[in-house]
């Protein structure tokens, strides 16, 4: 069984934004819809002041919040487990949207071009149905191609990791076992029980 | 022949209050789980600056949008008609019901144009209307067929059988009433008893089925908007994505010292 999931190493995310824009492209989201976003995160005092980035993104969860929460079942899990909307039976009642712990489903009220008229570009991926709830779905029409979600292609650092959680010669697993064999991948907030399959190392 | 001579009054209060002690177990579960997921301190944030006057009104307008129009649906002309007349339909009962419950708690014979049976009978038809709707969406259209779930046939099914058994127990009491013969009488007892199966069977398994979806979606809507109305009134970063980088700020905190 395919349990494709990611391991985003933090130490190596340098906050590039790459992910973001590549998504940005591959995905044509309007305006103020980001399928993956990086944080930026300063802590502690002066001088003693520290930061990271944190790049967020849909955690394709086992036991999905936002699955149970959609009246019209119009949440599922592929059989490899990555977690998708469909639009047709999307009726925009936005349970899903708040449902989700980490704020990974948007609304799609309408297309919100970045500039007064859609620009050309913008009509050619502007496709999605509106009002309607969108999110990742780990470019699944590249990973049907064979190819890495966009995110995961364009970061330089290579700090994305993506592949079957459960194959022990995954990517992720062999990151984990061959780089960071001590480490432990953390997921984000564990108390929502959602069992995420995005992963993050410190 | 009265219904009551078929399970006493005190009966049925006692099958509904253990029937309601199930609901609120199950609504508490339910509640429990979502509140897992919730960002901490969203909701007293909320309280603290957003205040009472715009949480009563949002709430007012998801109500009346979400709730009372189900506006969310008035896209798909089918499926809202089905929502609306199973969703008033079964709030007119409800409050027929207790109505009945109330004014003639002995449950008495009440003649058929008393007021509060004739709507009654109205929110019943609507009831019943709605539901067989839903069913022949689930059985005709085929993406409905192929996506329906355990939940939702029982939920469906459930409520059309309890519509419909209300209509038959209705019928064979106004028989039973003015020929009471054996056949009238078995007719009745065993349309009651069906009737109050279906509807305990609906109600103690709210929680778990489609149903919950009543008070599931437009909880999680409100819920939401207040959510957005903070983070434009107080300019503040989702309270879901400060809760995962206060998690990461931690393990680091943590790990450093």
């Amino acid at each position: 069984m395919v349990r494709l999931g990611m391991l985003i190493d933090l130490r190596r995310c340098v906050g590039c934004d790459s992910c973001v824009l590549a998504c940005k492209v591959e995905q044509g989201t309007p305006l103020g819809i980001f399928f993956t976003r990086v944080y930026r995160r300063l802590y502690g005092k002066y001088p003693n002041v520290k930061g990271f980035f944190l790049p967020l993104l849909c955690n394709h969860c086992e036991d999905p919040a936002c699955m149970k929460a959609c009246p019209s079942h119009a949440i599922y899990k592929t059989s490899e487990g990555i977690v998708v909307i469909d639009e047709e039976k999307c009726v925009g009642a936005r349970a899903c949207v708040n449902a989700c712990p980490y704020g990974a489903i948007f609304f799609l009220r309408e297309y919100d071009g970045y500039f007064d008229k859609p620009t050309p570009y913008e009509e050619l991926l502007y496709r999605r149905k509106t009002k309607t709830a969108v999110k990742c779905d780990f470019c699944q029409h590249r990973l049907k191609q064979g190819m890495k979600p966009a995110c995961v292609a364009a970061c330089p650092s290579e700090c994305r990791i993506f592949g079957d959680l459960d194959d022990p010669e995954s990517e992720p697993n062999r990151y984990v076992r061959e780089r960071v064999p001590k480490a432990e991948p953390k997921p984000l907030r564990p108390e929502a029980g959602t069992k995420p399959k995005v992963l993050y190392l410190l | 022949m009265l219904t009551r001579d078929i399970l006493s009054v005190q009966t049925v209060d006692t099958l509904a209050i253990i029937a309601v002690v199930v609901v609120i177990a199950g609504l508490t579960y339910r509640f429990i789980e979502w509140r897992r997921y919730s960002p901490p301190n969203l909701w007293r944030d909320i309280r603290g600056r957003l205040g009472w006057r715009h949480i009563i009104a949002t709430f007012i307008k998801e109500l009346v949008n979400r709730v009372i129009l189900e506006r969310d649906l008035f896209n798909e002309r089918w499926r809202w008609f089905a929502h609306i007349t199973m969703f008033w339909g079964f709030v007119g009962l409800a409050v027929t019901t207790a109505i009945s419950y109330v004014t003639n708690y002995e449950s008495e014979y009440v003649p058929l144009a008393t007021p509060y049976r004739l709507l009654g009978n109205a929110c019943g038809a609507l009831l019943l209307l709605g539901s067989t709707i839903a069913i022949l969406r689930l059985i005709l259209i085929p993406r409905f067929r192929r996506e329906r779930t355990f939940g939702d046939i029982w939920f469906t099914a459930l409520i059309w059988l309890a519509a419909l058994t209300g209509f038959t127990t209705e019928y064979f009491r106004e028989v039973a009433y003015y020929t009471p013969a054996d056949l009238s009488v078995a007719l009745l007892t065993f349309n009651y008893v069906f009737h109050l199966a279906a509807v305990g069977l609906l109600v103690v398994t709210a929680p778990f089925s489609a149903f919950t979806h009543a008070l599931t979606t437009p909880t999680l809507r409100y819920y939401e908007q207040l959510h957005q109305r903070l983070i434009e009134k107080v300019k503040a970063r989702d309270y879901r994505e400060e809760a995962q980088l206060t998690q990461i700020e931690d393990l680091y905190t943590k790990t450093k010292s």
